[in-house]
């Protein structure tokens, strides 16, 4: 099969289960920056053929070369975000000062602004010389500081932990026993109801909304997670319990 | 008014175009069905995460109406409306009539359920991947909700 008629099966494999703002896929249409960066993480990890990935968040725009589920290079970035050392030059794991510049590039793309992220894909040629070129997605992820979770906490842990500044309250129950909370005092009662609405060993995410209040019940075997929030923390919400997923 | 009877007595394609028919007639014309089916297909080609949206009755656990594209069997999109039955019939929030979303995320698999807020028996029931923009689609769906059954302030709906 030839690189086109692989990359369209691909195109449209992947367009199934897309949002589309004209010609560009909507990859999120809110978030934290930690959310941005993982949504560019997830389009390098399902880049295969040779592409350039242009992501755009307001007036910010970054073009990236990636292939083999690896980024290769930056092709080009808008003004005012730092990417003259890294223009048109392949990067690969050795290079310790373009994985640092990539990391500041990554930090002002994420923090420019509010709003939607999106991408356009287009074929493009290879910056890097064999397959191996460029940098994994772990090791992005890594020098990015998006560790790996660790693997001595719960997933559900992690879950509660990373919403510590986006819900009004959280609590963590093993059991019976209280082994996380964040957020403000004084909301027990409403946890209490969360905790008891009637669910499964999981993994699951419950959210229940109105247009003033929200609460979510996740549930992973013993353990349960009970959040307070206001709606417009739902992505976070979801980003939290997406990057916890991969850990089920 | 188009009954039930007449509804199962139109060419197949026409159901699995455009409605999945409540025994008891819904109440709308022939016109009124294809628009309903308009306003779900609308909100699946915006969000290509959401494979199913089905309209439904609450209090009778029936789907109406579906996106064009569905073809699960119509037992499963009954269960499907009696699962969001279930999901509103107690929120733990702090006021559970208020309550118009709840969502059930599971696997690869996020059920998001609506309710209007006036006509609470009206739904929509939409089953969507993970990777769904949840705050930009739960918006959208409140907004077809609106358009199908009437303001959310209530101001014909109640009618």
């Amino acid at each position: 099969m030839s690189d086109d008629a692989l990359r369209a099966k691909l195109q449209l494999l992947a367009a199934d289960a897309d949002d589309w703002d004209g010609a560009s896929r909507i990859l999120m249409s809110d978030g934290g920056p930690e959310a941005v960066i993982t949504k560019v993480l997830e389009e390098i990890d399902n880049t295969v053929l040779s592409a350039r990935l242009t992501f755009r968040r307001g007036d910010a725009e970054i073009a990236l070369v990636a292939s083999g589920r690896r980024l290769q290079g930056v092709a080009d970035a808008s003004e005012g975000l730092p990417a003259d050392n890294l223009k048109d030059r392949s990067i690969d794991g050795e290079d310790q000062s373009a994985i640092a510049a990539c990391g500041d590039l990554r930090r002002a793309f994420a923090n420019v602004s509010a709003g939607p992220v999106t991408a356009t894909t287009a074929p493009s040629t290879r910056m890097g010389g064999d397959t191996e070129a460029g940098l994994s997605v772990r090791l992005l992820s890594e020098a990015w500081d998006l560790t790996p979770l660790d693997p001595s906490i719960p997933p559900l842990g992690h879950f509660l932990a990373r919403l510590d500044e986006a819900v009004t309250a959280g609590m963590m129950l093993r059991g019976a026993e209280v082994v996380g909370q964040v957020g403000e005092d004084g909301h027990g009662l409403t946890l209490d109801k969360v905790f008891g609405a009637e669910a499964d060993a999981g993994p699951t995410l419950r959210v229940w909304m109105s247009e003033a209040d929200a609460v979510a019940l996740a549930v992973q075997g013993q353990d349960k997670v009970a959040l307070l929030f206001a709606p417009d923390a739902l992505g976070d919400v979801q980003a939290s319990w997406t990057r916890i997923s991969s850990a089920f | 008014m188009i009954t039930g009877a007449d509804w199962f007595s139109r060419p197949p394609f026409l159901h699995s175009m455009y409605a999945l028919a409540r025994p008891d007639g819904f109440n709308g014309t022939f016109g009124e069905r294809i628009m309903v089916a308009q306003v779900l297909d609308g909100l699946t080609t915006r969000h290509g995460a959401c494979r199913i949206v089905a309209y439904a009755d609450l209090s009778s656990n029936l789907v109406l109406v579906t996106n064009s594209g569905v073809k699960a069997p119509r037992e499963a999109l009954d269960a499907l409306c009696g699962q969001a039955a279930d999901a509103f019939a107690k929120p733990p929030i702090a006021s559970p009539e208020s309550c118009d979303v709840a969502i059930i995320a599971h696997g690869a698999e996020t059920l998001i359920y609506l309710r209007h807020p006036v006509v609470q028996t009206d739904a929509l029931c939409c089953v969507c991947g993970a990777g769904i923009d949840l705050p930009s689609f739960v918006q959208d769906a409140r907004d077809c909700l609106g358009e199908l059954t009437g303001p959310r302030d209530g101001a014909e709906a109640a009618g």
